[in-house]
C-alpha cells in the first residue's frame, strides 16, 4: 500500500511538473525555473536500485546517476558531480533498497528528481545541500565532520 | 703609491660603483604575473579532486631562461604553499632554470621550478603556453597532476595598489562549498586608507550584497615581483589575499587561506564617475568554477539607455541542460548607494527572459576603467567594462562584460589565440590553449589539451596532455549585424558542429560565438555532455619571443 501511494504521488509531481510548465512561460525576474532547488517541495520515498550510472547516459543531467525502480515507475535519480566518487560517496549497487530524499523536476521533459540524500544499509549520504547544490568529496567530509552525531 | 697604482685603484672604484648601481636598478629582465584555477586530482592529504588556484610572478629572459620567481598555490583543502600558512603570507620560489620556456610560433612548453614538493610533479609545474602578443599568453596547466587555464601577463614593476578598483573573485569557501564574491573598494597608496563594498554569492549560505569592508583592512607594500598582501577584509571573505600587481591598474588576486580558496583580480576605476550612460551595447560571459552547480553562460545586450535595455540574446547550459538563443531584456543601475553612500561603479544588471529556465537573472556589475583591457591587461584598446558576478542563487560564477563594438564577420578574420575551461562529467575537466586562423569562414587551428582524467568519452584515467586539433565554419546568425553571434550546431540546417580531435579521435561540440569585436570574442560550448567557455583574441605579433 505504501509503494502504491509512492507510485501514485510520483506520478502526480511528474503529471503537474508537465502540464503546468507551459502556463508559466512568462516573463520573469528571478528564475524558478527546472534547475531550482525548493527545499519547500522535498519528498522522500523508498525505491530500488535498478541501476548506477558513474557517468550519464546523452540527454541526462551531467554528473552521476541513480535508477530507480519504484511500484509506478522507473525514475532517474540525478546525483550530480562526484557523487559517486571520492570520499564518502554513495556506495551502492543494482538491487539494493534505498531512501531517496529530493525534489522531483521535470527536465527536457522528462522526470528527474534531484537527491539531496540516499540512505542506503542504514549509512545516509549528504549528495546536495540546502539549496541543491552539488557536495564534493571534500564539501562531504566537512559537513560529515560538522554534523557528527547529527541529522544532515 | 705609484701612479699605475692609483689609475688601478680608481678603476676598481669605478667598477664597484658602477655594480653596485646597476644592483639598485630594476631589473631588465622581463617579470611576466600568471594565475590559473581549476582541478586538482589529488594533494597530499587525500584523493579530490580539489579545486586550486595558483598566482605568481617570474622572469624569463629573452633566451627562455627562467631567471626567478616566486608564487601562491592553494587548494584550501590541505595543499597550501606552507608560507602562506603564517602571519606573513611567503611564497614559494622559483628557480633559476635554462630553456624553461620553449616555444614555436608562440605555442610551447613552460616549466616552473618550484621549492614546494607537493604541487606538480614533486615540485615542477608544466604548463601549456599560447601567447597572444608578445605581452600576453593564455595558459593550462599541462603535466597531469591538474589541469586549469589562466594567463600569463608582462608585468610593469614597480607599481602598487593605489586608486578605485573593480574586483572579483570566485572559489571555495571554509565549508568547501563554491562561492564568488565581487565589488569596488578605493586605497590610499598599500592600504593607508581602505573602503569599499561587496557582494557575494555562496552555495552554502546565500547571496548577499551591498557588504561593507570592515575598517582595519591592511595591505602590504609589494616586492620586487608585485606581490603582497591583504587582510582584515572581514565576514565571509578570505582573511588573507596575496596581491600580483600586473601593472597600475590591475592586479591578480589569490586567496591563501588553508581552509578556503580562491582565484581572481582587481582592475582599476580611473577618474571617471560611472553612470547608466556609461553602459553600452556588451558581451558578457561568465561560469562557475568546477565544483557544485557546473554552469557557463554567453550573451549581447544592445543598446542600453536610462537603465533599460529592451533586447538581447544569451546561451547557458547548466549541467548539460541548455538554453540556446535566449531573447532577453533588462534593467541595470550603475553607482548604487548603500547606508547612503554611492559606490562608484558599483552596479546590477536584472535579466528578463520568456524562458523560465533561462537561470541567470541577477549579475552584480563593476566598471572598470574604459581604457583597460580586461582579457589582455597590457592592451589599452579593449574600451573596459566590467567585472561580473553571478548573484542568483545556488549558481556562483564570475566572468566579464565588454563592449560590443564591432559585429561585423568580414573583421573577425586572421590569426586567433583561443583557451577554454571545460567540464564534461562527473570527476572531470580538461583546458586547452591553442591557436587559429580563421580564414573564408574556416576556423581551423591546434593547441594544447590538458586532461588529467581522460577525454570526454574515452576517459579511461589515463592523463593526455597532447596536442589537439580543432576546425570548424561559425555560422553568423541571420541577426548577427545586431547580436554578433554566431553558431556551430550539429542542429543548423547545414551541420557544423566544431570539430575537435585528440589523437585522432574527433568529437563533435555544439558551440556559440559571440564578437564583442574583430579582436575580442568569446566562445560556449553548449552539450548535454559538456559545457566550456573561453576568450577567442586576436594575435599581434610574436616576434622576440623566447
Amino acid at each position: 500500500m505504501k509503494r502504491l501511494f509512492t507510485a501514485l504521488s510520483i506520478c502526480a509531481l511528474v503529471y503537474f511538473a508537465l502540464i503546468l510548465s507551459p502556463l508559466r512561460a512568462e516573463t520573469v525576474a528571478k528564475p524558478a525555473g527546472s534547475l531550482s532547488y525548493d527545499i519547500s517541495k522535498e519528498v522522500t520515498f523508498n525505491a530500488t536500485v535498478s541501476g548506477v550510472l558513474a557517468k550519464p547516459n546523452r540527454g541526462m543531467l551531467m554528473g552521476s546517476h541513480l535508477l530507480l525502480s519504484t511500484g509506478g515507475g522507473s525514475i532517474d535519480a540525478s546525483l550530480g558531480s562526484f557523487g559517486l566518487q571520492g570520499k564518502r560517496a554513495v556506495s551502492v549497487v543494482a538491487g539494493q533498497q534505498v531512501e531517496v530524499t529530493g525534489v522531483l523536476k521535470s527536465i527536457k521533459n522528462k522526470p528527474v528528481f534531484l537527491t539531496r540524500i540516499v540512505k542506503v544499509n542504514g549509512e545516509s549520504y549528504a549528495i546536495r545541500n540546502q539549496r541543491g547544490v552539488p557536495l564534493s568529496p571534500e564539501a562531504r567530509e566537512r559537513l560529515s565532520r560538522k554534523t557528527a552525531g547529527g541529522g544532515l | 703609491m705609484n701612479h699605475k697604482a692609483q689609475i688601478g685603484i680608481l678603476v676598481f672604484v669605478c667598477l664597484a660603483m658602477a655594480f653596485l648601481a646597476g644592483c639598485g636598478s630594476t631589473p631588465t629582465t622581463p617579470v611576466y604575473s600568471y594565475s590559473v584555477s581549476g582541478l586538482e586530482m589529488s594533494n597530499p592529504q587525500g584523493s579530490g579532486p580539489y579545486y586550486y588556484a595558483i598566482a605568481g610572478s617570474v622572469a624569463i629572459d629573452n633566451q627562455g631562461n627562467v631567471v626567478g620567481g616566486e608564487q601562491d598555490f592553494n587548494d584550501g583543502a590541505g595543499n597550501t604553499s606552507p608560507g602562506d600558512a603564517g602571519a606573513t603570507p611567503t611564497p614559494d620560489t622559483i628557480q633559476a632554470t635554462k630553456a624553461a620556456l620553449v616555444l614555436t610560433n608562440g605555442q610551447g612548453t613552460l616549466t616552473l621550478t618550484t621549492n614546494n614538493p607537493n604541487i606538480g610533479v614533486n615540485g615542477v609545474e608544466t604548463f601549456g603556453v599560447q601567447f597572444v602578443n608578445q605581452k600576453h599568453a593564455l595558459i593550462v596547466q599541462y603535466d597531469g597532476t591538474a589541469t586549469s587555464s589562466g594567463s600569463l601577463d608582462l608585468q610593469t614593476l614597480p607599481n602598487q595598489l593605489n586608486g578605485s578598483y573593480a574586483f572579483a573573485m570566485n572559489g571555495m569557501d571554509p565549508d568547501y562549498e563554491p562561492v564568488a564574491f565581487g565589488g569596488v573598494f578605493t586605497t590610499g597608496s598599500n592600504g593607508s586608507t581602505f573602503s569599499g563594498v561587496y557582494d557575494e554569492n555562496d552555495a552554502e549560505n546565500g547571496v548577499s550584497t551591498g557588504n561593507l569592508f570592515p575598517q582595519g583592512v591592511a595591505i602590504s607594500a609589494p616586492d620586487s615581483y608585485g606581490r603582497g598582501y591583504i587582510t582584515g577584509l572581514g565576514e565571509g571573505v578570505p582573511t588573507s589575499i596575496v596581491y600580483y600587481v600586473v601593472g597600475a591598474e590591475v592586479a591578480r588576486l589569490i586567496d591563501v587561506d588553508t581552509t578556503d580558496a580562491g582565484l581572481g583580480s582587481a582592475f582599476g576605476q580611473g577618474s571617471t564617475t560611472y553612470s547608466n550612460t556609461s553602459v553600452t551595447s556588451s558581451v558578457f560571459a561568465l561560469q562557475s568554477n568546477s565544483h557544485g552547480n557546473l554552469y557557463a553562460a554567453a550573451g549581447q545586450i544592445t543598446s542600453p539607455a536610462g537603465g533599460v535595455y529592451q533586447s538581447g540574446i544569451a546561451d547557458e547550459d547548466e549541467q548539460g541542460y541548455v538554453q540556446s538563443g535566449v531573447s532577453i531584456s533588462g534593467t541595470y543601475s550603475i553607482s548604487n548607494a548603500v547606508n547612503e553612500s554611492t559606490y562608484n561603479g558599483y552596479g546590477n544588471l536584472q535579466i528578463l527572459s520568456e524562458d523560465e529556465d533561462f537561470n541567470i537573472a541577477n549579475l552584480g556589475v563593476y566598471v572598470t576603467d574604459p581604457s583597460l583591457n580586461l582579457s589582455d591587461p597590457n592592451n589599452s584598446t579593449g574600451g573596459g567594462g566590467a567585472l561580473i558576478v553571478d548573484l542568483d542563487d545556488a549558481i556562483p560564477g564570475t566572468g566579464i562584460m565588454v563592449p560590443q563594438t564591432d559585429t561585423t564577420t568580414a573583421n573577425f578574420t586572421g590569426s586567433y589565440a583561443y583557451g577554454a575551461q571545460e567540464y564534461f562529467c562527473d570527476f572531470c575537466e580538461f583546458d586547452v590553449a591553442g591557436q587559429a586562423t580563421m580564414t573564408a569562414g574556416t576556423f581551423n587551428g591546434s593547441g594544447l589539451i590538458s586532461a588529467p582524467d581522460g577525454f570526454v568519452f574515452e576517459e579511461d584515467g589515463t592523463a593526455i596532455e597532447s596536442t589537439a586539433t580543432l576546425t570548424g565554419n561559425p555560422l553568423p546568425d541571420s541577426n548577427e549585424s545586431t547580436t554578433g553571434r554566431y553558431t556551430l550546431m550539429t542542429e543548423n540546417e547545414t551541420e557544423n558542429p566544431l570539430i575537435l580531435t585528440v589523437a585522432q579521435d574527433p568529437i563533435d561540440f555544439d558551440v556559440v560565438i559571440y564578437q564583442a569585436s574583430g579582436g575580442q570574442l568569446f566562445w560556449l560550448n553548449e552539450d548535454d555532455y559538456s559545457i566550456f567557455l573561453g576568450p577567442i583574441q586576436q594575435q599581434g605579433s610574436l616576434t622576440s619571443l623566447p
